[in-house]
């Protein structure tokens, strides 16, 4: 069976990204296309109620800003937020090697 | 052809987007300003500027995902909202109850207890006078302390949870002054009517309430007033410090 926590992969990667600094969507959005050579070319809108869902839960924090006259949100991982990473983090491992063990 | 550019696109996730106030403002805001940021990275590129537009619109996505998205995040927040309000309303209603209590004591106590116990059509036919005018008394104020209990858990709940409400202004206001306007109603006719069926006797019992829905009613139209035409309520000197034009420079 799944994990719970790893249903949610969008989430996950969200995290994955934060774990280098704090950001704000688009460049959240370019780190992943990058990190996956623009493979996982979702739709960029679909991140932002992620962010959100993962604000509430205290996983990530976000802060204000000014940049030519726009308001930005910049996004950044709580100390929460690096330890339930670091346990989706193993999970997801584990289930990628049991995956691998039985397709292989 | 007719495809959106970022205003169009923004435009059409402001209406669709059926989330609290807070949610959507920040929604369009970060919306806005990453698709900007694409089409401004797109114009660097070398792309025309119409176009740039309509590939950032393309890149985000269709706005039917965002908005459920973030329909669901928000849902829960408005059914425990719903909830508070639902807490307060019935507080109030059943402390309203409670006073009707203690308007009906001082009713037996000034007019005998067959004005509120006397004939009375609700308890029916049968039932000691002395027995219902006591039952009107204590039976409502138990329900008030109950009404009491309800709106300090209710003010305890509001105190400890920050978030601004997700119910549009006045809603409530507007439910409480309907229910009380309803009840204050509905109490008067009873009391017209037994009034015209028995006399006096009896005509406590539901006159009690009424008097106590009446102000009620009013109370709740005055808050949601205040609170549906802002110009009215003070909003402005809060924001702006103060109401009216301003002052003719010196």
């Amino acid at each position: 069976m799944i994990p719970g926590p790893l249903r949610n992969n969008l989430e996950l990667m969200l995290m994955g990204v934060l774990r280098h600094g704090p950001a704000h969507g688009y460049a959240i959005i370019a780190a992943l296309r990058e990190y996956t050579d623009g493979e996982f070319d979702l739709a960029e809108g679909t991140i932002y109620p992620a962010l959100h869902r993962l604000e509430e839960c205290g996983v990530v924090e976000s802060s204000l800003e000014s940049v030519h006259g726009r308001r930005r949100r910049t996004y950044a991982l709580t100390t929460r937020g690096r330890k339930q990473l670091g346990t989706q983090r193993r999970e997801w491992r584990a289930y990628v090697a049991h995956m691998e063990a039985v397709i292989s | 052809m007719n495809e959106p550019t970022i205003d169009d696109y923004l435009d059409e996730l402001l209406r669709r987007t059926h989330a609290d106030a807070r949610t959507t403002r920040r929604l369009i805001d970060e919306a806005s300003d990453h698709l900007e940021a694409t089409a401004a990275q797109l114009e660097e590129d070398g792309m025309p500027r119409r176009q740039a537009e309509l590939e950032a619109v393309r890149r985000f996505g269709p706005v039917g995902p965002i908005v459920r998205a973030t329909f669901r995040r928000s849902l829960g927040a408005l059914v425990l909202d719903t909830l508070r309000a639902g807490l307060f309303l019935a507080g109030c209603g059943l402390v309203a109850v409670g006073l009707s209590g203690l308007v009906a004591l001082v009713m037996n106590l000034w007019a005998g207890q067959s004005f509120v116990g006397g004939e009375t059509l609700f308890p029916g036919p049968g039932a000691p006078v002395r027995e219902v005018a006591a039952d009107a008394v204590v039976l409502r104020v138990i329900a008030g302390l109950a009404g009491l209990v309800m709106l300090l858990a209710y003010l305890g709940w509001r105190r400890y949870t920050t978030s601004v409400s997700r119910l549009p202004d006045g809603l409530v206001d507007a439910l409480g002054a309907a229910a009380f306007a309803a009840g204050t109603a509905a109490l008067a006719i009873a009391s017209a009517d037994q009034a015209a069926q028995t006399g006096t006797p009896g005509v406590g019992f539901p006159l009690s309430g009424a008097v106590v829905a009446l102000p009620a009613t009013v109370y709740f139209c005055v808050r949601a007033v205040r609170a549906l035409l802002p110009a009215a309520s003070g909003s402005d000197r809060q924001i702006g410090g103060r109401v009216g034009p301003p002052a003719a420079p010196r």
